[in-house]
């Protein structure tokens, strides 16, 4: 068994606090979008509308301060290394990554034993990150096209109107929710089922040893067994 | 004319023999007045409008208006004529010269499609229509007189001043053009416009007015009319050519149940004691946050009450877009009572709900079988030993990302042993390559994590999971 060491470098304090943003924006808009759907208990309903609009506001903003952040703040490009550069790179297609789609696909689907040699992001996590800020534009956009205070704007109810009215609307907001859900889900679990050393990084910024990775000879170059796991946290 | 005037006309005796008084009918032009975002001190005018112009009480030239009667069940005349207790709107609407009702006039047959044809050919009318086109089977559809709808609108649009469609259907197709739509049901405006582009009709288009709801709303027709013939203009439209002031507003904005919605006190089964207090109908389908219209202000039967008021979840029938088929109130609205419209997938329906835990479902059944996967393969301890090198690579020597170096020397990190092509390469001087090359990796590692330990390389378990 063997996995890459994970170091703050890779996940840098700004990135941790808007996962964490994230993380307790999205779940509370979700809550309160059920809520809002369908009132499954009484009296909350003026609670859970404005918390929703609140935190739905919390995440565009969030979303936005992430992405500027991605070209300020320098953050590892690579699993298992204290090197860095430019947070957005990591964002863009990188060498490590080169045809390696294929790999993880058969790597997920077992049709391959060994772990696919990457980036600090797999083909399929970087894609899948690049969609959520699109997500969330789309799911603020459709949100505030429902929104009393804002329908009525021009580019909102022009966007109504484009797609056939507010119940279709409501529909896809209430479908791009569970695009969210289902992220989350699968973010989660193959985050998380390798080990805990992904969590312990993103959530408590504690480092894990592990192998190390270099990104001038693009493979794994030593062992770093100072982490957590083997008694020696940081 | 002043308002004393107005006041001492002989449209009061006319008034008089319908059973009811000058204060009725002033109240009537107040609502109206109301509903055209007029105030109050507009009354006076309004009622000279509708004694002058529209009943010709004093000049006796009536306003000339058609009401063609297309694929419809009648609703919108009988809302319009009330036919119990006739109230004023039913009055003033009678008193035009309304030269062609299916339902109304008192004529029939040829004689009666005479006087159509000769309202069209002298012009200047008012074209109400009521209930939906059928383009189905060629137009035959819908015949009416030995001719097809989709002919005679054709015509009797050629010569009006403005088309008012009355009523949902004739304003998209309505419940008519509701999924599957056999007989190809479609709104005036879209036929219309449909047959310019196709060059059926050379006219220009008249002006339409929609005025949706299942079936129309009385006093909103009369208010339409009462701004036409009062100001000699059409009120404002929105972008589906219906009055702003009457469908700009949600229902949900002027619901009095609003107060129980923002409390979160619901209604979720008939019969309840919710229901018994009266409130908000959210829970059982109410569309009114989705449907627009004045319907709690205007309300219905000469203000009695109005759907939500009664107790009934909004269907809402005002929601109709007159420019593009498929988007009806019954298609956006079913099932009524519940929240989301039922979204299809061929000829099935689902509820958008089912389809969403559905999936939701089999990705968590998925993961968990693939979790099992990943026990099973003993990946869940830190994942599974890193390949030496890219399959690419591998296929591609010439154009590798990494070197055969450095897939041995992580081989001799992870402790596990070279593959045959790569060792192959390196038979000859496999021993001093695999040493330099940890030595390498070694150095960098050193460089670049100083802190770090680089594990002897010979080590067998692959360090920390």
């Amino acid at each position: 068994m063997a996995h890459l060491a994970h170091y703050r470098e890779a996940h840098p304090l700004p990135f941790v606090l808007t996962h964490w943003i994230n993380l307790i924006a999205m779940v509370l808009l979700i809550l309160t979008g059920f809520y809002i759907h369908f009132p499954l208990f009484e009296n909350w309903m003026g609670v859970a509308r404005g918390a929703h609009v609140f935190f739905g506001f919390v995440l565009f903003l969030n979303m936005l301060v992430r992405v500027v952040l991605a070209f300020f703040v320098k953050s590892s490009p690579y699993g298992g290394s204290r090197e860095v550069q430019p947070d957005y790179k990591s964002f863009f297609p990188q060498k490590d990554n080169r045809h390696q789609f294929g790999a993880w696909i058969k790597y997920y689907l077992f049709l391959k034993k060994d772990h696919p040699l990457s980036a600090k992001y797999g083909v399929l996590q970087k894609l899948s990150y690049l969609a959520i800020p699109f997500l969330i534009i789309i799911m603020f956009f459709t949100g505030l096209c429902l929104w009393g205070p804002t329908q009525e704007y021009g580019l909102f109810a022009g966007l109504t109107d484009l797609v056939g009215g507010p119940m279709v609307m409501r529909i896809i907001h209430y479908y791009l929710m569970w695009v969210f859900i289902l992220f989350t889900f699968i973010h989660a679990y193959l985050a998380s089922i390798e080990g805990l050393a992904p969590l312990k990084i993103m959530f408590l910024r504690k480092e894990s040893g592990g192998l190390t990775y270099d990104g001038t000879v693009h493979n794994i170059v030593g062992e770093d067994d100072t982490g957590e796991e083997d008694g020696h946290g940081h | 004319m002043t308002t004393k005037e107005i006041c001492a006309t002989s449209f009061d005796g006319l008034l008089e023999k319908r059973g009811v008084n000058r204060r009725d009918f002033l109240k009537l032009c107040a609502g109206v007045a109301t509903a055209l975002g007029l105030s109050q001190t507009a009354v006076p005018r309004i009622a000279e409008a509708l004694e002058e112009k529209v009943i010709g009480a004093t000049s006796g030239a009536l306003a000339p208006a058609l009401w063609l009667e297309l694929a419809s069940c009648t609703g919108c005349t009988e809302s319009l004529a009330q036919v119990d207790t006739p109230d004023i709107a039913t009055i003033v609407l009678e008193l035009i010269s309304l030269n062609y009702a299916e339902t109304l006039s008192a004529g029939a047959g040829h004689s009666l499609e005479a006087a159509k044809e000769e309202t069209i050919q002298a012009g200047g009318y008012l074209l109400f229509i009521e209930g939906a086109l059928m383009e189905g089977w060629n137009g035959d559809a819908l015949r009416i007189a030995d001719e097809r709808g989709i002919d005679i609108v054709e015509h009797a649009a050629s010569n009006a001043v403005a088309i008012i469609c009355a009523g949902s259907c004739a304003v998209d197709g309505g419940w008519q053009a509701a999924y599957p739509n056999p007989g190809g049901a479609i709104g005036i405006q879209a036929y219309l416009q449909k047959a310019k582009d196709a060059g059926r009709i050379e006219y220009e288009i008249p002006p339409i007015v929609n005025v949706p709801l299942c079936p129309a709303n009385p006093e909103h027709l009369v208010a339409v009319l009462v701004d036409y013939l009062l100001l000699g203009t059409l009120p404002a439209l929105n972008q589906f050519n219906m009055p702003s002031l009457i469908f700009d507003q949600t229902i949900h904005d002027n619901c009095p149940r609003r107060g129980h919605f923002e409390n979160g006190e619901f209604v979720y089964r008939f019969g309840s004691e919710e229901e018994a207090k009266g409130y908000c109908l959210y829970a059982v389908g109410c569309k009114g946050p989705e449907t627009k219209s004045n319907c709690p202000i205007v309300r219905w039967n000469r203000g009695s009450a109005w759907c939500v008021e009664s107790g009934a979840p909004c269907a809402g029938c005002a929601t109709a877009n007159p420019t593009r088929q498929g988007f009806n109130w019954v298609d956006l609205n079913t099932p009524f009572l519940h929240h989301l419209k039922n979204i299809g997938i061929g000829g099935l329906r689902f509820e958008p709900a089912f389809i969403a835990f559905a999936v939701a479902g089999v990705v968590v059944v998925a993961l968990a079988i693939h979790g099992f996967g990943m026990k099973k393969t003993g990946r869940t301890k830190g994942g599974a030993d890193f390949e030496l090198e890219r399959s690419w690579d591998r296929e591609h020597p010439d154009q590798a990302l990494g070197s055969a170096e450095a897939a041995r020397a992580a081989a001799a990190v992870m402790g596990v042993a070279v593959p045959e092509d790569i060792e192959v390469e390196a038979e000859a001087e496999e021993a001093e390559a695999l040493a330099e090359a940890v030595e390498v990796a070694e150095a960098i590692e050193v460089a670049e994590a100083p802190t770090s330990i680089v594990e002897d390389e010979t080590t067998e378990e692959g360090g920390g999971n």
